[in-house]
């Protein structure tokens, strides 16, 4: 099946914008990466974010920037067919493969992630580093998950804490 | 993109399905006031055309506000994005969360996504196991909905039992509060005179659960908001399914006696694969009326009918 819409005013080279993270570094991208912003995309779609002007991302720094946009240039063929019935199972296996990848990285970095997906409203990239989160949390005792998390170890008065309320909640903990 | 594919095993029993829906594309490709699908079908399929109201999307909400808690990052993140971390976590472990610290203690409370799986509680598969299993399933899932989290108040709800020890029977009463008494305050099982409160549900879906006349009642009048419904492996004694407001509705391997209408003007996906209830009956055998479906904004259609 051929797809009837590929000439959308695009001819020849694709539009670029740019994007400006807090620290005032500045990112050129295609517009269609940048769209998978809900919020950059009614930005883009009025023009915003070209030629010399460039959108400020004061929430996002560079290295947290340059990881969404990452995300966004490998997603953006995908969103632009529509979810992508059209697809390959090739296609799909392959963006699996880069998503698994992707979200292999620093809790830290996962959490600035999280937070710049929110910010932009990138819904893809949110779930993915919620699901990747879950994961690491998935199966563990409190404990555990409180190592694997990075909190820092209990006090004592924590400690009876955690315990009277895993008593309380004995139901959760059969 | 309109697509139908329609498949029918009937194995010689005396099943009809008519599908009245009123297709329509977008596009508008198809004008034709009557499709029938399939030599195979034991009854003829007429498919309509009319036109379909657009519908706008919505998107998952996050609400909440950021509250900065020292030690670990992840616990200086938004509620809702918390709460969407737990989103992809079953019930129990989400209960759980509350002893890791102060800042979660409560989030769990306000969670707007609820997993309820048995599966969470399996550790083998020897029947003492699975009974034990069931058990600390039930405990939980009875202490959970009926004091602490009201399915009323949920944005996605699910709920899987196993197949032993009666539970989707318990399922169906655990459902049946949930309609009675949901849409008080959590704890308070208050009868309130008149029809019974709505529910905010978008997306319900039950595996192995007992299903009545009440649920159906409910689905008609009481989830306004309701538009993913995935009933799987669930036995539903009831006649129709009607809503103002489903998007998509899924029934698989569902055992439905007397299932005779499917109405949702809303309706955009629909697939269905039900077990016809005359191979159960056994030596008593009796005919299935016709399904009708009535989905005039329907593009797509996925059903399947085993004897």
């Amino acid at each position: 099946m051929a797809a009837p819409e590929s000439g959308d005013g695009n001819n020849g080279a694709a539009r670029m914008v740019t994007l400006i993270s807090s620290d005032n570094t500045r990112f050129e991208v295609e517009a269609a990466a940048a769209s998978l912003s809900q919020t950059l995309q009614l930005t883009i779609l009025d023009g915003g974010g070209g030629g010399g002007d460039g959108i400020p991302l004061p929430n996002v720094d560079s290295a947290t920037l340059s990881k969404v946009l990452e995300y966004c240039i490998k997603h953006a063929p995908a969103a632009a067919n529509g979810g992508a019935p059209n697809a390959t199972a090739v296609d799909r296996a392959e963006l699996e493969r880069f998503d698994n990848e992707f979200v292999n990285i620093d809790q830290s970095v996962l959490y600035s992630l999280i937070m710049a997906a929110h910010n932009l409203e990138i819904e893809g990239l949110q779930s993915l580093v919620a699901k990747k989160v879950a994961d690491m949390i998935k199966g563990k005792s409190p404990m555990e998950i409180r190592r694997t998390l990075g909190f820092p170890d209990p006090t004592p008065e924590e400690q009876a804490e955690m315990n009277a309320h895993m008593l309380e909640y004995g139901w959760a903990y059969e | 993109m309109l697509f139908i594919e329609c498949r029918l095993r009937t194995l010689g029993l005396p099943f009809t399905v008519v599908v009245t829906t009123n297709i329509s594309n977008r596009a508008g490709f198809i004008n034709a006031s009557t499709l029938y699908l399939g030599q195979s079908l034991v009854g003829r399929m007429p498919i309509q055309t009319a036109q379909l109201p657009g519908q706008g999307r919505r998107t998952m909400e996050h609400p909440g506000t950021i509250v900065v808690a020292g030690g670990d990052r992840l616990s200086s993140l938004p509620d809702g994005l918390l709460h969407h971390i737990m989103y992809f976590m079953k019930a129990r472990q989400v209960v759980q969360t509350c002893v890791l610290s102060t800042r979660w203690r409560h989030l769990w409370r306000s969670v707007p996504c609820l997993d309820v799986d048995q599966t969470e509680f399996e550790t083998g598969v020897l029947v003492a196991g699975l009974r034990e299993a069931w058990h600390k399933f039930e405990d939980f899932s009875v202490i959970l909905l009926g004091t602490h989290v009201s399915i009323a108040h949920l944005d996605t709800f699910r709920l899987r039992t196993c197949y032993l020890f009666g539970a989707s029977k318990h399922a169906c009463s655990w459902i049946r509060r949930a309609i009675k008494y949901g849409a008080q305050e959590p704890g308070v099982h208050q009868r309130e005179r008149g029809s019974f409160k709505p529910w905010r549900l978008r997306r319900l879906h039950l595996s192995n659960v007992d299903l009545e006349e009440s649920f159906a009642e409910h689905l008609r009048s009481g989830c306004p908001s309701l538009e993913d419904l995935e009933l799987k492996s669930c036995t539903c004694d009831f006649r129709a399914i009607a809503s103002n407001s489903l998007k998509n509705l899924s029934l698989k391997c569902c055992t439905c006696k007397e299932l005779s209408q499917i109405t949702s003007a809303t309706l955009e996906s629909l697939d269905i694969q039900l077990r016809s209830s005359v191979a159960q009956s056994g030596s008593n055998k009796k005919a299935c009326g016709p399904l009708t479906v009535t989905a005039p904004a329907l593009p797509c259609l996925f059903l399947y009918v085993i004897g």
